[in-house]
């Protein structure tokens, strides 16, 4: 049973616990976010060393076609040209950004051990909750979650393969939660 | 906020006012979507705009019922990085001219 996060007034950090389960359903979904952000970069294959040390992609950049890409970048403009000059401005830097937050999660988990106390300061905590809250919206596409009411457990059962993805779904929100009420509280 | 130089009209009589021409005011829309969690974006409204706890919930409740709410305002660049900011926490939000 997962010891939610909570927060140590004492030492200011915010300590969890996770079974050897849960430990490696994080790692394998933190690396896959990665694998997905690096599809249809912005930058391109090779982006030569301005432009990768600029963040700023040379050409027009369109939304992407994967639908979970697009919901970690959704249009920030109604008008298409001013949305893909936008793209263009910020995407590759958001992109740096997630990926980051993914990576220094999957950093404290390297050497974590089932059962043992995770304790993050609060600038990791705010990393653990970036990098599960955009897992977390990656799987919501891929269970094709649109509207406020939609509960995936009422529609996909055990039976379904999606069901996996459902459990870990819910999961997430929970660890979110714990989070947020760890960094408030 | 810049304010542009007042045009005068010269044929303007004692009662007609010079009316200052004002930059346009652009707004942070952040809209409504299935996934993420009332406390969540509570969160993110306190963390990133400085929001009381009281603000921040009302702006989430008007983004959960009404679909969206203006969360910022200001210039076209800030806005930018408002809105920004609120994907890089996951958020959908759009950047328009206050009058829509």
């Amino acid at each position: 049973m997962l010891k939610p996060f909570q927060a140590h007034r004492r030492s200011g950090l915010i300590v969890g616990a996770f079974t050897e389960g849960q430990a490696d359903v994080l790692r394998f979904l933190l690396t896959g976010q990665l694998a997905l952000l690096d599809e249809e970069d912005p930058l391109g294959e090779e982006p030569d060393s301005l432009t990768a040390a600029l963040g700023i992609a040379e050409g027009p950049v369109k939304k992407p076609d994967n639908p979970a890409l697009a919901r970690l970048f959704p249009d920030a403009y109604g008008d298409a040209d001013e949305a893909s000059e936008f793209r263009r401005l910020t995407e590759p830097d958001l992109r740096e950004g997630k990926r980051a937050t993914a990576r220094q999660v999957l950093e404290t988990l390297k050497d974590y051990e089932p059962g043992e106390k995770l304790s993050l300061d609060s600038e990791q905590a705010q990393a653990w909750l970036g990098a599960v809250n955009d897992v977390r919206l990656v799987l919501s596409v891929w269970l094709e979650i649109e509207d406020d009411d939609d509960n995936p457990f009422d529609r996909i059962d055990e039976k379904d393969d999606r069901y996996e993805i459902v459990v870990m779904y819910h999961w997430l929100g929970a660890v979110v939660e714990w989070l947020v009420d760890a960094l408030m509280g | 906020m810049s304010v542009a130089p007042v045009e005068v009209d010269p044929e303007a009589t004692e009662e007609t006012r010079a009316v200052p021409v004002q930059d346009p005011v652009w707004v942070t829309v952040v809209w409504n979507d299935p996934v993420n969690l009332m406390s969540y974006v509570t969160y993110v409204f306190m963390t990133y705009f400085g929001y009381s706890k009281g603000k921040a919930e009302q702006l989430m409740r008007e983004v959960h019922n009404l679909g969206k709410a203006i969360v910022s305002s200001g210039g076209r660049e800030q806005m930018e990085k408002d809105v920004a900011a609120m994907h890089g926490y996951g958020l959908w939000a759009t950047v328009q001219r206050q009058d829509g």
